[in-house]
């Protein structure tokens, strides 16, 4: 009942506009950028015309598919050329044409697809909320019928097809699930711009799971986003999705360069980088053990940063409580992969612990975890080449010292912890150029200086446990002292303009790092031991001097006392304090003149 | 604990010491729209040698720079006001990085370089480059004579091209793409880039010849548009001073930059605004990888690593931007009035540049030990 040239003409003709849209225009000049498009849009109208010719003849829901086919090309093909008001008629024809039919297997895919371009319509309006809406009810669309039908629905370029190329069902579905997982897509871009960050997380996460499902995806690249994705979970400590995110990201990144892939061939480019993907996988690893075991800290400390035992015990008795009700968690949350995948997946986070340590051994093993991945980021990340991101890996490292070392109940033990930290952080430090590496200089003079400031109060505990002191640990605890205020003093040198004079006010970058720097020099000079009197007159006088500091400029910069408040009181108090008990001294030292 | 937010506030980028001074450029509009309807078809006047005025409706908008160059301003007095000073600095052993800035069109190219049908470096028209040659060459003689024979000087020069996010060597058209890299004591460098060792300015414009015909080989041989590329020519300045036994060395990198035209900038910026369409491959979902970084960026100062490392240009030239460099951006713009977006845009990029701080440290490194 059609006109010249019958069905199959019109077939061809839709056929060829198709061709010309998705792979003409490609080669289209610089010059005439739209001269295929303009062309399949000239082809479309005629079709559509041959279409209306034919109107009394077929049945009218076969009719009023095909013409919603016709004015979704025509709607995508305006948009592709910047017409967008064109393109919105169309397209919004389109779903009129459908509305009644929306949910049947004829219509439902072209129905999303109608609505997924009205969302990115709407968005190059920048109008998002109208965008998230049109993108809304297609995911409703797709649930509804997936729960009313669910069988594989036709493909919108079936409608303009001859009886025996139709597609197999498996095809079908493939396709319609890949609408759906492209409205998905956008949402997740939509909730981002919204500012609507967890449901933005939430769809990112649910994308990169129908990618694995559905076969869609470049192994590298999923794996990168997936562990990019868990360190948002570790930043709203969800330790259990950041872990199957980053067991997933192992077991799809083993897949690289082994799973041939028709379409999606890799590139030199894609080989070159593998190594240094892997790194960065296992660089996410250690960022969530180091998280996973500070987390624990917090939990587990008293008010001056000690294990405090009785949180522990607590602690303990309520994770027994707790681990049924975690396994049904487990159940509800949205999983990587089908079958062979998930098994994998699982066997992956099985390795490490996704709970809060309690304990020393508990800590002990994710920290173990932890650097294992520090040793495989290395071998990538050389020194030689990546000198920020060796050196950032070098700090985690030394940071995963550090907050193991708080579960160690033994100070000699967690002061050969401290110890092994100086001995990564030093020789880099030494070998660093501040000309190039300022920021990163003054990171590890602090954290030096920290760390001997540490290693020195647990030499000072462990010594107020002997009877008497003997003069090695004395010696001891002086040198680390020592070590502790050389690195302050480097930190607070690297302020200094090139003329070697100390910034009258402090930027607000450096402002607490200064003064703290400032402050624990003070508290170092107290510590000094010393029998000679004279010699511990003078510690005094300089300690005296760096708590005068804090006290003199906050008073001159009164915005800089939020930054330092406690630091601030205990060096009013010891400025008061100290000149008495100088005075003191000096008494004890005159009688004899 | 006190320490741990001690150190934390040191985590994020360095910003402090002297501000990115920034310069803007008027340059006159083509001859074909002459002036002779006074300040008709202008978008904006120069209102004094720092202030200038956008006739933005209802209200008119008033910009303050460090420097405002009219139409009628002199390469050499913009060298003079812009560069000058950062060649010296250099020559101290400081870090120095002059950037140009501004849509296609607004004259980046004839500030930095000079006429564009001219590879002939006498011409009065030369640019902020080859005028920087000259006047460093100038100073490495000066120095010379008056230090004698205890001071010498090695300079070194590189010339590269970002189209991409690839990186192309100008000095070696043959060289396939290279890669950044660091070094513990030298920073951020171009593995593999042809470094060319120079003694005199005439030797600098012969290298700086070769790279940019290089560039607009590229741009028609390779279809690479030379307005979406960004070129970066650096100088290594080093110097050496013996003093008894005690060697002291200082070196400076000069880094002159032409940006890539800002109108492309302002492209991705609005179409960050937008969906990204999914391509007719599932990996062109690559989008999602952006999402997740931008969920990630949120993060409330946890420890965390984010897998997409910044661009070639921010990270070839970390240091000059709120490092530890003198540093400097020329802002052209073009007056007419059909300008007036991107010349607001490039107005607010330049007064947002100003926010941004370096810390300049002399370099200096001190060998040897009196034996």
């Amino acid at each position: 009942a059609t006109a010249a040239g019958g069905w199959p003409a019109v077939c061809g003709k839709f056929r060829a506009a198709r061709t010309l849209s998705a792979v003409e225009s490609l080669k289209d000049p610089e010059t005439e950028p739209y001269r295929s498009k303009y062309s399949a849009r000239a082809l479309l109208q005629e079709v559509k015309q041959l279409l209306s010719a034919a109107e009394e003849g077929g049945e009218a829901r076969v009719l009023a598919v095909r013409r919603a086919v016709l004015e979704y090309e025509l709607g995508v093909n305006h948009t592709d050329t910047e017409e967008l008001s064109a393109g919105e008629e169309h397209l919004q024809r389109c779903t009129q044409l459908l509305e009644p039919h929306r949910l049947s297997p004829h219509c439902v895919s072209l129905y999303i697809q109608a609505q997924n371009n009205l969302g990115i319509l709407w968005s190059r309006r920048d109008e998002i909320e109208t965008a998230q809406t049109y993108l809304e009810s297609a995911e409703a669309l797709y649930n509804q019928y997936m729960k009313e039908d669910g069988n594989p629905p036709l493909d919108p370029s079936e409608h303009f097809m001859a009886e025996e190329e139709k597609l197999t069902d498996q095809e079908r579905s493939k396709r319609f699930e890949k609408a759906y997982t492209h409205t998905l897509y956008y949402l997740a871009q939509a909730y981002q711009h919204l500012d609507m960050i967890e449901k933005a997380a939430q769809y990112c996460h649910t994308t990169l799971k129908r990618q694995l499902e559905y076969c869609g995806y470049y192994p590298v690249e999923w794996a990168r986003n997936a562990a990019t994705l868990s360190q948002y979970y570790l930043s709203k400590e969800c330790f259990m999705e950041a872990r199957h995110c980053l067991a997933a990201a192992s077991v799809i990144f083993s897949q690289a360069g082994q799973v041939p892939s028709a379409e999606d061939n890799e590139t030199e480019q894609d080989q070159h980088d593998l190594p240094e993907r892997k790194a960065e996988i296992a660089r996410c690893w250690i960022k969530y053990c180091l998280n996973l075991l500070q987390s624990a800290r917090k939990l587990l400390e008293d008010n001056i940063g000690e294990l405090d035992p009785d949180r522990q015990l607590e602690l303990k008795a309520q994770r027994k409580n707790e681990e049924d009700e975690k396994e049904k968690g487990r159940k509800k949350a949205v999983l990587f992969g089908t079958s062979d995948i998930c098994d994998s997946v699982l066997a992956m986070e099985e390795k490490v612990s996704s709970v809060y340590p309690l304990d020393f051994q508990e800590a002990r093993e994710i920290f173990l975890v932890g650097q294992n991945y520090v040793q495989e980021a290395k071998e990538f990340f050389q020194v030689d080449g990546y000198v920020t991101d060796h050196i950032e890996i070098v700090q985690d490292h030394s940071a995963l010292f550090k907050v193991l070392a708080f579960f160690e109940e033994d100070y000699e033990r967690r002061c050969k912890m401290h110890k092994r930290r100086i001995d990564m952080l030093e020789p880099i430090y030494a070998d660093l150029n501040p000309q190039y590496y300022l920021l990163i200089c003054r990171q590890l003079q602090c954290e030096l200086a920290d760390t001997y400031f540490e290693m020195m109060d647990l030499k000072v505990a462990i010594g107020n446990r002997l009877e008497k002191l003997d003069s090695h640990t004395v010696k001891k605890i002086n040198s680390l002292a020592q070590f502790a205020i050389k690195y302050y003093e480097l930190f607070l040198d690297s302020l200094r303009n090139p003329d070697k004079v100390f910034p009258e006010k402090l930027e607000e970058d450096v402002l607490r790092p200064a003064m703290v720097a400032k402050f624990h020099i003070a508290r170092l000079y107290g510590k000094l031991i010393t029998s000679d009197s004279k010699k511990q007159l003078e510690n005094m006088q300089t300690s005296l001097e760096y708590y005068t500091f804090l006290v003199d400029y906050c008073e001159k910069y009164p915005d800089a006392v939020p930054a330092v408040e406690t630091e601030l009181e205990l060096s009013k108090e010891m400025v008061s304090l100290l000149p008495a008990s100088m005075e003191r001294l000096r008494a004890n030292l005159s009688p004899c003149v | 604990d006190l320490r741990d937010s001690a150190i934390s506030s040191l985590n994020s980028p360095s910003v402090e010491g002297d501000a990115i001074k920034v310069f803007v450029r008027v340059r006159p509009p083509s001859d074909g729209t002459a002036l002779t309807n006074g300040d008709q078809g202008l978008c904006l006047s120069v209102l004094s040698s720092n202030t200038i005025r956008l006739h933005s409706k209802p209200e008119p908008k008033i910009f303050t720079f460090d420097y405002v160059a009219n139409m009628e301003t002199t390469q050499e007095s913009v060298f003079s006001s812009v560069a000058k000073n950062i060649v010296e600095s250099c020559m101290n052993g400081y870090n120095g990085t002059i950037f140009a800035y501004g849509q296609t069109g607004s004259g980046k190219t004839f500030t930095m370089m000079g006429p564009s049908d001219s590879d002939n470096f006498t011409h009065s028209l030369r640019g902020v480059i080859p005028r920087s040659f000259e006047y460093l060459f100038f100073l490495i003689e000066r120095e010379k004579e008056k230090a004698g024979s205890g001071k010498s000087f090695l300079c070194k020069c590189s010339f590269i091209e970002i189209y991409n996010e690839q990186i192309f060597d100008l000095l070696d058209s043959a060289s396939a793409g290279l890669f950044l890299r660091e070094h513990i004591k030298k920073g951020v460098f171009v593995d593999g880039a042809v470094e060319q060792v120079l003694s005199s300015a005439a030797e600098a414009y012969q290298v700086l010849t070769t790279g940019w015909r290089n560039r607009r080989v590229a741009s028609t041989s390779m279809n690479r548009e030379s307005s979406r590329s960004h070129a970066v020519f650096t100088i290594t300045v080093e110097s050496m001073e013996k003093n008894n036994e005690v060697v002291n060395i200082r070196s400076s990198l000069l880094n002159l930059v032409d940006l890539a035209g800002s109108e492309r900038q302002k492209d991705t910026h609005t179409e960050g605004l937008r969906l990204k369409e999914a391509g007719n491959i599932n990996r062109s979902l690559s989008c999602l990888g952006q999402v997740i970084t931008a969920l990630v960026d949120v993060g409330n100062g946890k420890q965390r690593h984010v897998c997409y490392r910044d661009s070639k240009l921010t990270f070839l030239l970390r240091d000059s931007l709120g490092g530890n460099a003198k540093t400097c951006i020329i802002a052209n713009v073009h007056p007419g009035s059909k300008c007036f977006g991107e010349t607001l845009s490039t107005l607010n990029f330049a007064q947002r540049a100003k926010l941004i701080k370096n810390k300049a440290v002399v370099n200096e490194d001190t060998q040897g030990n009196v034996s």
